[in-house]
């Protein structure tokens, strides 16, 4: 643990001097998990890719301000994640509609109790990438990266209301498809 | 059975080579190697929504000096005219009382404009291009809730009256101005050459609103392909294989001087 610690402590000295095979180390270590990571909060691998090039890019201008108070790898992901966010908020496809009908039918669903499936996740993100916009990302801070939704209400900049009625949609509608799949 | 928070959370992709030999062009220009405080000679992309609010108010005669707040606010030399002018009239206008509201959290989430199809131009400032202090400061400080506050004008004061037929700045549906977002210029994200007669231009809308319009197109490498310095949307992409381009676009309202930075795609098919 130690020496891998120091392995990346010489990566991240390297990239502070700008030093190009510095940045391909750290790039190659983790840009397969920050791609997954884009890849579920974006509609197609294309766009997940943009987002990972230039999530890195604010990985490498903002290397100077980690603190080592976390892990790295825990520094590096929530870089990508917060830069996917506002890449997200500031699209103009983000759209938060607020749907009265049915929110009895929603409001019973235990909204923590986990979702499975049979699915292999490149077919499982397939069907995530579908999603409207809006809901995916509710649905991948929420589901997967288990924010709660006061936090996320925050991250977002929406009602609190708006961003749970958004999840609960979400998971009606992947489970809707994950079971036509089964079918 | 496996739950789809596993699945989701736990699968990871090598992306195509071709994010790094993009990523590494960036690096070229936006960080040369053997420079390792390579920001500071970065361009600062203004946003440009604090010179069209300066520019209007002083056009009104009339200011709200906190309402023109922006956190990147410089003293480049074409602002200085306008702070100054600015602090002359907020002596006057501080018996009226005009606060600014932060009306976002109230409104309903449905009501929320959206540009349709077009991608607005002035998003928030690219992040790259915000000075490297100022990111860490805010990366350090909560780095998951970084809220983006609109700050719109009560909808019964005088000046958002004025406003409400502004071409540049938004109109919100209850008669307010969200001075966030200058509307009438748009940039297209992606255009096509291929001689069809559709699309076949960077065709910038509203354009004619604003004086001394300047283009700069690099490439994925930083290479400059187009520049004009009065540009007309005639920009057909010419000598451009498909991909990625970054634009520079400068522009004046009122004699400010604002910029949007993005990127464009060409697609030749």
């Amino acid at each position: 643990m130690k020496e891998i610690d120091s392995d990346i402590e010489k990566i991240i000295a390297g990239c502070l001097k700008n030093d190009r095979l510095s940045q391909r180390q750290l790039y190659d270590r983790y840009s397969s998990e920050l791609f997954g990571l884009c890849r579920r909060y974006s509609s197609s691998d294309e766009e997940a890719e943009d987002l990972l090039m230039e999530g890195f890019m604010q990985i490498f201008k903002n290397l100077g301000s980690y603190q080592h108070k976390s892990a790295f790898g825990t520094w590096v992901t929530s870089v990508m994640l917060n830069f996917a966010i506002s890449h997200f908020r500031n699209s103009s496809r983000f759209r938060m509609e607020i749907l009265t009908e049915n929110m009895e039918l929603l409001e019973n669903v235990d909204e923590e109790e986990q979702i499975r499936t049979n699915l292999v996740a490149d077919q499982l993100l397939q069907l995530i990438q579908q999603m409207p916009e809006a809901m995916r990302v509710v649905f991948n801070l929420k589901a997967v990266d288990e924010y709660s939704f006061t936090e996320i209400a925050q991250m977002l900049d929406k009602k609190e209301n708006a961003v749970r009625n958004s999840y609960m949609r979400g998971r009606k509608w992947l489970m809707e498809r994950l079971k036509l799949e089964k079918d | 059975m496996n739950t789809i928070k596993d699945l989701l959370k736990e699968h990871s992709k090598s992306p195509s080579e071709d994010v790094w030999e993009r990523l590494s062009g960036r690096l070229d220009v936006e960080m040369p190697t053997g420079k390792s405080s390579s920001w500071s000679n970065l361009s600062v992309a203004k946003k440009t929504v604090i010179g069209v609010v300066s520019g209007l108010l002083v056009l009104g005669g009339v200011t709200l000096g906190t309402l023109a707040y922006h956190p990147d606010r410089s003293s480049k030399p074409n602002d200085l005219a306008v702070l100054e002018s600015m602090d002359k009239i907020e002596e006057v206008i501080e018996s009226e009382v005009v606060e600014p509201k932060v009306v976002v959290e109230e409104a309903p989430a449905e009501e929320l404009p959206v540009v349709k199809e077009v991608k607005p131009v002035v998003e928030n400032p690219a992040p790259e291009e915000v000075p490297a202090q100022e990111v860490s400061n805010k990366t350090e400080k909560a780095p998951v809730k970084q809220n983006v506050k609109q700050e719109v004008l009560p909808a019964n004061s005088t000046l958002a009256k004025q406003l409400a037929e502004d071409p540049v700045l938004k109109n919100l549906s209850d008669g307010s101005v969200d001075w966030s977002k200058p509307t009438q210029l748009r940039i297209p994200n992606l255009f096509t050459p291929n001689g069809d007669g559709v699309n076949d231009l960077f065709v910038i809308e509203g354009l004619d609103q604003y004086t001394s319009p300047k283009l700069i197109v690099r490439d994925k490498n930083g290479r400059v392909v187009y520049q004009s310095n009065n540009y007309q949307n005639t920009w057909g992409g010419r000598d451009c294989p498909e991909g990625i381009y970054y634009y520079e676009f400068t522009f004046f309202y009122n004699g400010i001087e604002n910029q949007a930075t993005g990127r464009v795609r060409i697609i030749r098919t």
